[in-house]
């Protein structure tokens, strides 16, 4: 076995170009996950402009307590530029006679939002749909490039199968569970290690990704044990190591796209939608999302539960396929 | 008995086609077994069977007298093989190679260096060693595919079509390693349609065609068993006085043809008549400059046995 994953070791030391591009792929990956949610994360920033000393009207003491607005009170409208450099999501003007205008350059139903903010201050709340935070969506954005890693890196056990090495390897003692056991460890381990170690990179330059590195190593664990099991699964049925991946990697984004692995299709629970949790992704990045809001329940440990059998299928099915290139007497 | 390996009746066939058809054959220690046939006669078929990568639909194989599937490891550990086609990794060094198949027989530490390095040198691939396969000429190719199969020093040595389409140069490296080898006391099996190499390596021979093995012998047993002439060839002197026709007197000639200063005299086999010939060109005063016999060829036996050509 470990004849097998040295051997692989080799052979990737032969094409770093691979490892150098996944290495890029995942960082730029995890930068775009990050730079995104702090976007979606920040709060409305409001400027209330109130001239002429004029007192706060109880309304608009309310709106200023409300958590999910930074309310800066001016005194003079700030320029048009203000709102184009974020500066201001919109800024609200009390005219004398107590109305006020809502003037943003955003679209319209962040107006009504705020608007509606404005009539209610105190029981506000913005709509209350499923908003990820940064660790959901860093897995998220991660977990297409993990898959198609794993697809990628099999591509050493696809050529041993497209130039007969795997006839010859049959041919020596080594029993068949070694030889798949090293390299689905391979795949494995150099999925998960890089990605991982990005991560831990990202985590001690001080950047905030969502979960901690015991938590990541699990929940890579889990996204690369899946990736693992795709891959072998998806190669043990063909001869030529490139129908293999590139049958893989369109799989592999239509459905990450569909799972909406980068951001939620859809809000509704149509039947469309019931149908797209048969996607591991689906139900991986769901488990993850109530994870990290802490409101994990039976049906998302379900899910996560349905991530492994789904691996496992795979990782027999694989197995089975395989034995056939491998064992006759 | 010192069979290595046994085969009885073992068959196979590819959707109704039978490829091969109960064949059964032993291989002795430290002999090199020739199994020699056409493309196609189920060479490689039987071969994938015996090494344990194809399954087969009757019959049984045992090693060292006991059956295969219930000592498999133990067989797996002592057999080297050398596929028909390469089975290397391109984008390896030779070394590289070479460790990683000697690795899976179990081999470590200094002793897979050494053997590494042994076959290596064995193959004339030591100053290549760290050179990648795909930068190799195809005989060099070959070469890297034995000395993959050799690192680990088996006890039997099956060697499929090693030598296609190489260079004469490669060819006789080869076939001079492969004497070497089975003086050190290998034992090996060894497929080819080249009837040259049978010629030069084999202890003894199987010829297979169409699924079948239609004749077993050394390479002279074999010529003798399937001719019953053989031919005196004789360099003379010009003389007029030799008269052609005499010789027809004489028991067992069958075919008699002067060229120039070429006797070229065919007679049976087993009538021993070689002294009353000479005796007879002596009288005419015809000097003999020159006397060989000659024997069939392999491709003339296997021309007899099959009426075809062992060439396509
Ligand atoms: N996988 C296969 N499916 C169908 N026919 C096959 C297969 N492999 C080999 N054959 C047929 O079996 C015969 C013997 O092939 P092979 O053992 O490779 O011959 P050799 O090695 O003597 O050249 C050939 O006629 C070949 O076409
Ligand atoms: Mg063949």
């Amino acid at each position: 076995m470990l004849a097998v994953f040295k051997n692989n070791c080799n052979r990737l030391w032969e094409e770093k170009m691979y490892l150098v591009v996944s290495l890029i792929l995942m960082i730029v990956a995890i930068s775009a996950a990050i730079l995104l949610t702090a976007h979606i994360e920040t709060k409305g920033n409001l400027a209330l402009v109130v001239p002429d000393q004029q007192v706060l009207s109880e309304r608009e003491s309310a709106l200023m307590a409300n958590p999910y607005f930074n309310v800066t009170v001016l005194e003079t409208t700030p320029e048009t530029s203000a709102l184009v450099q974020s500066r201001y999501d919109a800024v609200v003007t009390i005219n004398a006679d107590g109305n006020d205008a809502i003037t943003t350059i955003k679209n319209p139903a962040f107006k009504t939002m705020v608007e509606t903010a404005l009539a209610n201050p105190t029981g506000f709340a913005p709509d209350n749909r499923p908003i990820r935070q940064t660790g959901t969506n860093i897995l998220g954005f991660m977990m297409m490039f993990l898959l198609m890693q794993g697809v990628l890196y099999a591509r050493f056990f696809a050529e041993d199968k497209e130039k007969h090495l795997i006839r010859r390897i049959a041919m020596s003692p080594l029993p068949f569970g070694h030889y798949l056991l090293g390299h689905g460890l391979f795949i494995f381990l150099i999925i998960a290690v890089p990605s991982f170690l990005v991560l831990g990179v990202a985590a001690l330059m001080g950047i905030d990704i969502g979960f901690s590195l015991p938590v990541y190593a699990g929940l890579i664990g889990v996204l690369a044990l899946l990736a693992t099991a795709f891959a072998l699964f998806l190669n043990s049925f063909f001869e030529v190591a490139d129908t293999a991946n590139m049958l893989g990697s369109a799989i592999i984004i239509l459905t990450s796209i569909l799972a909406g692995s980068f951001y939620s299709l859809s809000k509704e629970a149509t039947l469309f939608d019931k149908l797209l949790h048969l996607l591991p992704q689906k139900d991986f990045i769901n488990f993850v999302n109530a994870l990290e809001k802490g409101s994990l329940s039976q049906s998302t440990f379900a899910q996560l539960v349905y991530v492994f059998a789904i691996s496992a299928v795979f990782l027999v099915i694989a197995v089975a396929n395989t034995r056939n290139d491998y064992l006759y007497h | 008995m010192n069979a290595i390996v046994s085969v009885n009746q073992l068959k196979k066939s590819y959707n109704q086609k039978p490829v091969v058809r109960e064949i059964s054959f032993a291989v002795q220690k430290g002999e090199i077994l020739c199994l020699l046939g056409p493309n196609g006669a189920g060479k490689s078929t039987t071969i994938n069977m015996l090494c344990g990568i194809l399954g087969y639909d009757g019959g049984e194989m045992s090693y060292r007298g006991e059956n295969i599937s219930s000592c498999l490891n133990r067989f797996k550990r002592n057999l080297g093989v050398v596929p028909q086609d390469l089975a290397i990794y391109e984008d390896l060094s030779a070394e590289q190679n070479v460790r990683f198949f000697a690795s899976l027989y179990g081999l470590k530490g200094r002793e897979l260096e050494e053997k590494v390095s042994k076959a290596l040198d064995f193959s004339g691939l030591q100053e290549s060693r760290k050179d990648r396969a795909k930068t190799f000429s195809g005989g060099m190719k070959r070469r890297l595919n034995i000395a993959c199969a050799i690192a680990h020093e088996p006890e039997l040595l099956i060697m499929d079509e090693p030598t296609v389409g190489i260079d004469p140069q490669s060819r006789n490296h080869i076939l001079s390693s492969i004497k070497k080898l089975s003086q050190h006391g290998m034992t090996i099996l060894y497929t080819t349609h080249y009837m040259e190499e049978v010629e030069e390596i084999s202890t003894r021979i199987l010829i297979m065609d169409s699924g079948t093995i239609i004749a077993e012998g050394t390479k002279e047993s074999l010529k003798e068993d399937i001719f019953d002439e053989r031919q005196f060839i004789m360099e003379i002197e010009e003389d007029q006085c030799l008269n052609v026709d005499e010789f027809y007197k004489i028991e067992g000639i069958k075919k008699v043809e002067k060229q120039a200063q070429t006797l070229t005299i065919t007679t049976l086999k087993n009538i021993e008549n070689l002294d009353k010939i000479i005796a007879l060109v002596i009288t005419s005063k015809t000097k003999i400059r020159n006397l060989f016999c000659r024997t069939a060829s392999l491709e003339n036996v296997f021309l007899r046995l099959t009426g075809k050509s062992l060439r396509d």
